[in-house]
Order: structure tokens, then C-alpha cells, then sequence
């Protein structure tokens, strides 16, 4: 099996190769490839990469507690919280991430002087995500079943108890796969905040673009330095994936 | 165990579930609760464990007056079993056991350690001690969770159709498994379809029909019904069990 499973990967590796080949052999522009110029302005570039990190992490970390209150209030016994939040999930979900990022910046930031376009940025997307982190919340709390918490209750564990040792344990690892699917999002559309002109890494390498004409290897080497980040992250998440499913 | 009902009754969303029980029983180990579904069996015994209140009535058992109180204390001195086992399942079945005897009755981890593989041995599950829940069949999960309930020492076990969820070979081990409670001379209130099950295991029996009380007595009683509904109860799990 392990054998059968090596021999098909290789298979699909060598698709690839084949049709990276292909692709680099029938690029027109092949003979004026200029991948160099790009890494010339390597400063800028290491600028950009960890700009997409910083602003992807402290995106995570402000969505997931926002996401959380918005669980809370969604649970809530009042029902005009349920609705605040309820509201608020459908206008995001129905909302492109582009838009809801200048709309925010325009009307939320400008009115209240935020001229830092990197905190305005983060606000914005961390807003935008709330609503995913908390479908993720509500997704992992329903993965505790009532039969549980009637355990929990007649085995006479305190509320304190019960998080710790049984809730919490089986929370974190239901919840992780669906919170770095979200981080890989994150990561990507961290890219749409070039268009309020925060310096990740998208707009440092529309930068170097300008500066150089290499337009084509600017891609190419923006493609790659996403994949960098995210790919490792999907790996991690069918990692924990397998973990979990293994319970069921 | 000594159990007194006074006027106990139960509604679920303004339909009447028990409607105005009164018994006494003094100093049975195993007492069988029997009758159709929906007769209010299941909400009986969750009233009786303190799982939920009535709308009103008194509940005494041995010397706890449920009703009153504080549940946390009563918790601690029974054990439930529910349908299906309930185990928690992250947990190894051996931490399934010690959890609630280091965190809740406050041994040392050594201690819940000895006293869990002791059950297990005896219940012969101590070969699943580290697997979880998920990779032992249903039957030795609930087992594992009658030796839960049973690792805490507690004055009363109560069972709540333990073998519902179950085929009927993993039924067997699950009764039998019950049976060693009897031999232990363990107080245990048990819902059960199984009459022939109840004969060997309980001394005593309730049989409920429509959230009434129609008959009870010692377990004899079921090879000499004296009412109507008892005597077609019986009959129609006898065609059952055809």
C-alpha cells in the first residue's frame, strides 16, 4: 500500500514537472526572463514578506476574539444580540473582501482619523473575518454532543472542570483545521490590502515591478512566496484533520 | 436502598409525563423499572438521580432528600449510566475512570490509577485501558461506563436502558456484566425492556404505564401479573421477543 501510494505520488510529480516544463518552454518571452532583477531589491521584498505575516497574525488573533464574541452573542438568551451578530455574519458573507476593505476604510477609518493605512487594514480584515472565526466556533462547540454534558453534569465536575479537562481538550483539536483554513485565507486576501496601499507583500512587489519592468518574474516569485506560507499551513491542517477524525 | 415517592409529577412542554406518583420501598438492592415507551420509565429514574426536577413532589432516597439537596453532594454519591455510554472521547478508557476520582472525589492520580485497573481487571476490560472510546466496540464501551459509574463507590447506580443502543450479543455482555452488580450486592435501579433480564437481576419491580404507576412489588411479580396492562405488557414482549 505504502509502496502503490509513493509510486502514485511520484506520478503526480512528474504531471507536474512535465507541465511546468511545458509551460516554461512555451513562454514567449523566455529569452528576456529576468527573475534576478527581482530578488535585486531583496530588501523590499523581505519588507512585503514579513508585512503579510505580521498582518496575517495579528489578523488571526483580533478575528478569532471577535469571532468569539460573536459566537457569544449568537448564543446569547437576548435576542437582540442573536441578531446583532446574525446580521452582521450575513452582510460579510455577502460582502467581496475588496469591498468591504475600501468601504471600511473609507467610512470607518477616515472618520475617525486613522491615517496609519497598516492599522486601518488590519481592522477592516480582521472585522471581515469575525464572522468566519465564528462559524468555526459554532462548528466546534457542536462537535461536543448533549450526551456529554449530562456526563459531565452527574459525574458532579465543576463548571471550572469541565472546560478544562473535557471541553476545551476536544474543542482545541476540532478547531484547529477550520482556524488555519482560515489563516490561509487570511494570507491570501491579505493581498487585497494593496489596494488601500498597506505595504504587504503584493504591493512591495507591484513596487519592484515598476521599478525594474520585470512584470511576468514578479508574479512568478509573489505565486511562490504565497505558497511558502500557506502551503506548509495546509499540511498542518490535514495533519490535525487526521488526528481528529481518528476519534470518530 | 430505601426510596419514597410522594406525588411526584413531570411535564414536558405542558404534556404530562408523570402524573402523581406515591410509592415506598424499603431495603431492595435491585429495583427494575418496566413498561412501554413513552410510559415516563427514562423520566422517572433521571428524577430519581437528580438529573432533573420534578414540577412537584417529593423524592427520597436512603436518606438523601433529592429534591432539596445540593446536587453537587448527591452527584457524588451515584453513579448513571445512560443509553449509549457517554464516555468522553478524547479520553483513554482508564482516564475516562480516573478523571473523576483524582479531579471530582480528590484521590491522588495513584490511587484512581489502582482503583481503575482493578475494575477493569475484574469487568476484563484492563486489555482496552488505553484505547479510546471510538476503538472498542459498543458493548465494552458500555461496560466501561458501568465501571465508571461504579469507580466512584457509589450508594446507587442507576441504568437507563443500557442495552438499547446495542445489538443483542453485545446486549449479553452488557447484562452480564450488570449481574456481577447483583453479586456485589451493589443498590442499582435499572430501566429495562428486558423481563427476563429483570428476573435474574432486580428483587423488586415497577411497572409503568402512560406516566402512571399500574403495579409493583417483589420480582415474582412478573410470573404473576395482577393487572390487565401487566399481564398484555408481558405478553406482547414474550411475541417480541418471537
Amino acid at each position: 500500500m505504502k509502496k502503490n501510494k509513493a509510486f502514485h505520488l511520484g506520478l503526480a510529480i512528474l504531471f507536474y514537472g512535465l507541465l511546468l516544463s511545458f509551460i516554461i518552454l512555451a513562454y514567449p518571452g523566455r529569452s528576456n526572463f529576468r527573475i534576478e532583477a527581482v530578488f535585486g531589491y531583496s530588501n523590499i521584498l523581505f519588507k512585503g514578506y514579513v508585512n503579510t505575516i505580521i498582518v496575517s497574525i495579528v489578523v488571526l488573533i483580533l478575528s478569532i476574539i471577535l469571532g468569539f464574541i460573536l459566537y457569544l452573542l449568537s448564543n446569547s438568551k437576548i435576542l437582540a444580540f442573536k441578531y446583532i451578530s446574525n446580521i452582521f455574519s450575513e452582510v460579510i458573507f455577502g460582502t467581496p473582501t475588496i469591498v468591504f476593505l475600501i468601504v471600511t476604510y473609507y467610512f470607518i477609518a477616515a472618520p475617525l482619523n486613522l491615517s496609519n493605512r497598516f492599522l486601518a487594514g488590519i481592522i477592516g480584515f480582521s472585522l471581515f473575518m469575525g464572522p468566519y472565526m465564528r462559524n468555526a466556533f459554532i462548528g466546534a462547540i457542536k462537535s461536543i454532543d448533549d450526551t456529554q454534558y449530562q456526563a459531565m453534569k452527574v459525574l458532579g465536575f465543576t463548571s471550572y472542570q469541565k472546560y478544562r479537562y473535557i471541553i476545551l481538550p476536544q474543542l482545541v483539536k476540532v478547531i484547529v483545521p477550520p482556524m488555519i483554513g482560515n489563516l490561509a485565507i487570511i494570507i491570501k486576501g491579505s493581498s487585497l490590502l494593496n489596494f488601500i496601499g498597506v505595504e504587504e507583500l503584493y504591493n512591495q512587489i507591484t513596487t519592484i515591478q515598476s521599478r525594474t519592468y520585470a512584470v511576468v518574474e514578479g508574479y512568478l516569485v509573489m505565486f511562490l512566496l504565497y505558497l511558502s506560507i500557506t502551503l506548509p499551513l495546509i499540511f498542518l491542517a490535514k495533519y490535525f484533520e487526521k488526528k481528529v477524525t481518528s476519534w470518530i | 436502598m430505601d426510596l419514597k415517592l410522594t406525588n411526584i409529577t413531570q411535564e414536558y412542554e405542558q404534556k404530562k409525563i408523570l402524573n402523581q406518583l406515591n410509592i415506598e420501598i424499603k431495603d431492595k438492592s435491585g429495583i427494575a423499572i418496566i413498561g412501554p415507551s413513552g410510559a415516563g420509565k427514562s423520566t422517572l429514574l433521571r428524577l430519581i438521580s437528580g438529573i432533573e426536577d420534578p414540577l412537584q413532589g417529593e423524592i427520597c432516597l436512603n436518606h438523601h432528600e433529592v429534591t432539596h439537596e445540593d446536587k453537587k453532594e448527591y452527584f457524588k454519591k451515584i453513579g448513571f449510566v445512560f443509553q449509549s455510554h457517554n464516555l468522553f472521547p478524547h479520553l483513554s478508557i482508564q482516564r475516562n475512570i480516573t478523571l473523576v476520582l483524582e479531579k471530582v472525589h480528590h484521590l491522588s492520580l495513584d490511587e484512581a490509577n489502582q482503583r481503575a485497573i482493578d475494575l477493569l481487571e475484574q469487568f476484563e476490560l484492563i486489555e482496552h485501558k488505553d484505547k479510546i472510546p471510538a476503538k472498542i466496540s459498543g458493548g465494552q464501551a458500555q461496560r466501561a461506563s458501568i465501571i465508571r459509574s461504579l469507580a466512584i463507590q457509589p450508594e446507587v447506580v442507576f441504568l437507563d436502558e443500557p442495552t438499547s443502543a446495542l445489538d443483542p450479543i453485545l446486549s449479553q455482555e452488557v447484562l452480564k456484566t450488570i449481574l456481577k452488580l447483583r453479586d456485589k450486592k451493589m443498590n442499582f435501579m435499572i430501566v429495562t425492556h428486558e423481563i427476563e433480564f429483570a428476573k435474574k437481576a432486580a428483587d423488586y419491580v415497577i411497572f409503568m404505564e402512560n406516566g402512571n404507576i399500574i403495579e409493583h412489588g417483589m420480582i415474582d411479580l412478573l410470573n404473576n401479573p395482577q393487572t390487565e396492562q401487566l399481564k398484555r405488557f408481558i405478553k406482547n414482549v414474550s411475541y417480541d421477543m418471537i
